[in-house]
């Protein structure tokens, strides 16, 4: 079997990609598997183990052929129609496409291959995804959510591999050429040989918003050294970036601190990372390169970082976010703001506070700077061990409606896509599904582990308040579902009718003013705001949204109370055993 | 008038209406050395590039030693002088080459009519010009410069031409209204792009592959 997995986002979003590849691998030893990458990730795609051929998307050359007039008019043309050439050349039996961009979906169109997973535009404009877990990685809406999946998951589950357990390799091998860069730069600065560990630190990122500053950076390191005098510093960083952290390097050193300025390669950096005890940075790659070389990291989630989507990815990892109304930003918009609000809302030494702890393998005192910097930065820790998907929990997470929703929601979405996944249609990798509706007990014990291990000593008594209201309120929804099915039952004998199409639109306003404080209700009032606000489609579209809109209430308020009352029916069972 | 002179290395080199096309003191040297002086931004250095097109022949150093150099890679030699190729080819024997193609024509405009042209431009191409030749013509050079460029709207319909499949997706009204539109050469923005290209096509409801090629360039403008 030959497979193409087109990835034409970054370097980050590859490395995030890297562990669905080696599943491949593992899945299918005797593929042929191909990368269809960006030029500048080629470095990158080169370090991944298993891959057969890489095809270069030269984007820069498209974009100089494109934008100079001294360039030939149809250069980037031709460009493009070789590089489909060469790509269809090798009649791929499947083509996954890993990146969620338009871009990706036309060359997607223009692939032939037999199957196709992934955003694919079609000879008129069409998408299509393959299953619904493409399209959920396609469906960028609300982005400050905390109920979304971390799209390394987002590419396992929609290929259809076993969901049971988080996947953590990343099939990244080390070079020999990365390997000589360390030793080079062991034997150059040899007063490393004593230190007692190593701290990577990447301050400078591609993207000005998720940096913190170098003061900072600096203060940290400084205080640091108090506590661990013989700890040494590598600051990372590219050829480019060498001039702006030469003088920022040599002021610490002159200040006793044992630092140095570590250039590597891609290959390099990565054989360093392994070398270190931690990392500490804003930026993307890196975190996700220092995820694979399995070097715990501390990451600075500043700017339009989206630590759900896109967090490091290693388990026991910590992430800091300040607590900035505006974050995460959007990625192709600069800061609007006269300053990084973000970055300058990271208390210097809460960051060294919690370098120290995860330096020293340490979590206990975790809760309590979360307990004393909790109106300024959230810490979440992340992990691979519940839910059987990659998990940011707030260390400090406290029993609440909100909190215990975020966990509901996601389990129901989840389900909700595995259920819509076994459906014939849906294309995936694997010839059959692991995971069965069926088994949503499996999903029960996970939540039930979840909750024991994030909310620790909280009541029966408490849980069964918190969940009896969870209940209460998804009757209510069941309720009110079966007036709105009469009533788009009435309007579709009816559609042109603007009057009764308002008094419609009127009590789902009134519905989503009624959900607006119910946390578990949270995704229901966004979808029902597309419906509400949506006044341009013709009555007859609207009517069909709406009704498929119902209909996925539905759904879902139904999975949604079966894991309610299987939790509930825990909560008796444990409070009858504490109280006989 | 051309006429054929001996360079102090020995060498035979043209002279042109009373101009030498190459060095009288060592023409290999000085191929050497424009080869080595050519920039690494090209698209041939960093190997994106499938043709190499020459405008000029001149004495046919330049032409030998950016074949020797490299060997991979078609060249398209375009001149307007019969004689001079005749007479240089029959000192240059490694002018026949197969990957080596002279197209002879007068008129820049008929170029794209040519096969080996054709042939040449439907691929990503790299310009070299053989700097006394184009001197001595400069008109017939500029507007082949022009044409292989196709960012003007004469040399732009002219190079369609060598695309067929492009030409019969494309709306011919649109065309005929492309060309009428004035365009002024001194305006950058005026320049013939990727809008202008794409707002010549057919809008028909099921994309041709060529159109989706495009589709997917749009989205690299940002």
């Amino acid at each position: 079997m030959k497979i193409l997995v087109v990835q034409l986002l970054r370097i980050g979003d590859l490395i995030l990609s890297a562990p669905v590849l080696a599943e491949i691998r593992e899945k299918f030893p005797d593929a042929r598997i191909d990368l269809l990458v960006n030029r500048g990730c080629r470095p990158m795609a080169d370090m991944l183990s298993g891959i057969s051929q890489i095809h270069e998307f030269d984007r820069e050359a498209l974009q100089r052929g494109l934008g100079e007039v001294s360039v030939p008019v149809f250069e980037s043309y031709a460009r493009l129609d070789g590089l489909i050439d060469e790509i269809n050349s090798q009649s791929y039996d499947v083509a996954i496409n890993l990146t969620h961009n338009r871009l990706s979906g036309w060359l997607m169109g223009l692939i032939a291959a037999k199957k196709k997973l992934g955003l694919s535009l079609d000879g008129h404009g069409r998408a299509s995804f393959g299953n619904c877990w493409f399209k959920y990685l396609n469906d960028q809406v609300d982005f400050d959510s905390r109920e979304v999946f971390h799209y390394a998951d987002v590419f396992r589950l929609a290929l259809g591999f076993d969901e049971t357990k988080v996947y953590t390799q990343f099939g990244i091998a080390e070079t020999a050429g990365g390997r000589a860069e360390v030793e080079r730069f062991f034997a150059e600065n040899s007063d490393f040989a004593s230190a007692e560990g190593l701290i990577s630190i990447q301050a400078l990122t591609s993207d000005t918003k998720k940096n913190w500053q170098l003061s900072s950076f600096s203060t940290v390191m400084q205080q640091l050294v108090r506590t661990y005098p013989k700890v040494g510093f590598v600051v990372l960083g590219s050829p480019s970036e060498r001039d702006s952290l030469v003088s920022f390097v040599n002021g610490l050193k002159a200040n006793g601190v044992l630092i140095e300025l570590g250039i590597f390669s891609l290959a390099g950096a990565f054989s360093f990372l392994k070398k270190c005890r931690l990392l500490l940075t804003g930026d993307t790659s890196i975190k996700h390169l220092a995820s694979a070389a399995k070097t715990r990291v501390v990451e600075l989630s500043l700017g339009s970082s989206d630590l759900f989507r896109t967090g490091t990815f290693l388990h026991g990892s910590v992430i800091l976010q300040p607590k900035v109304a505006c974050s995460p930003c959007s990625h192709s918009k600069s800061c609007h703001r006269p300053s990084h609000e973000c970055g300058l809302g990271l208390p210097q030494e809460l960051v060294t506070a919690v370098v120290s702890e995860v330096y020293s393998g340490r979590s206990f005192q975790l809760k309590n700077l979360a307990e004393e910097y909790k109106d300024r930065v959230e810490i979440y820790l992340a992990q691979t061990r519940n839910l059987s998907l990659w998990s940011a929990v707030l260390v400090n997470e406290e029993l609440s409606e909100s909190n215990v929703a975020r966990w509901l929601n996601l389990t129901v979405q989840k389900l909700r896509l595995e259920a819509i996944g076994q459906s014939d249609k849906q294309v995936s990798l694997m010839s059959s599904r692991g995971h069965q509706l069926s088994q949503r007990g499996t999903e029960l014990r996970q939540l039930e582990g979840l909750f024991k291990s994030v909310f620790p000593g909280v009541s029966t008594i408490e849980w069964r308040h918190l969940l009896s209201d969870f209940e209460r309120q998804a009757t209510l929804v069941e309720g009110r579902l079966n007036s709105f099915k009469v009533g788009l039952q009435y309007l579709r004998s009816c559609y042109e009718d603007a009057k009764k199409m308002r008094d419609f639109i009127r009590g789902l306003i009134a519905f989503r003013e009624k959900i607006r404080h119910f946390p578990l209700l949270r995704p229901f009032r966004l979808s029902l705001d597309q419906v509400i606000e949506d006044d341009i489609s013709p009555g007859f579209t609207r009517i069909r949204k709406m009704t498929g809109l119902i209909d996925e209430i539905e759904v879902r308020t139904e999975l949604s109370l079966r894991l309610i009352r299987g939790l509930l029916v825990t909560v008796e069972n444990e409070s009858e055993l504490e109280n006989p | 008038m051309i006429l054929i002179e001996t360079s102090k290395t020995g060498h035979p080199v043209i002279r042109k209406n009373g101009r030498l096309l190459d060095s009288s003191i060592d023409p290999i040297r000085e191929a050497m050395t424009y080869f080595k002086r050519l920039d690494e931004s090209r698209r041939f250095r960093r190997g994106s590039c499938e043709q190499l097109i020459i405008l000029g022949l001149g004495s046919g150093y330049q032409v030998l030693e950016m074949h020797k150099q490299v060997k991979s890679i078609p060249i398209l030699v375009i001149e307007n002088d019969q004689e001079l190729v005749e007479r240089v080819i029959l000192g240059q024997p490694g002018l026949n080459a197969a990957e080596l193609k002279i197209c002879v024509e007068t008129d820049w405009t008929k170029l794209s009519l040519n096969p080996d042209f054709r042939d040449a431009v439907v691929n990503v191409y790299d310009i070299f010009v053989h700097g006394p030749s184009t001197q001595l013509e400069p008109e017939f050079y500029q507007g082949v410069e022009s044409l292989l460029r196709g960012r003007d709207k004469l040399s732009f319909l002219h190079l369609l031409k060598t695309r067929p499949e492009l030409l019969a997706l494309f709306d011919s009204k649109a065309i005929e209204n492309f060309g009428k539109q004035p365009i002024g050469l001194d305006k950058v923005g005026e320049a013939v792009g990727l809008e202008q290209i794409c707002g010549l096509f057919h809008e028909n409801s099921r994309m041709s592959r060529e159109r989706r090629l495009w589709r997917a360039l749009e989205e690299l403008i940002t």
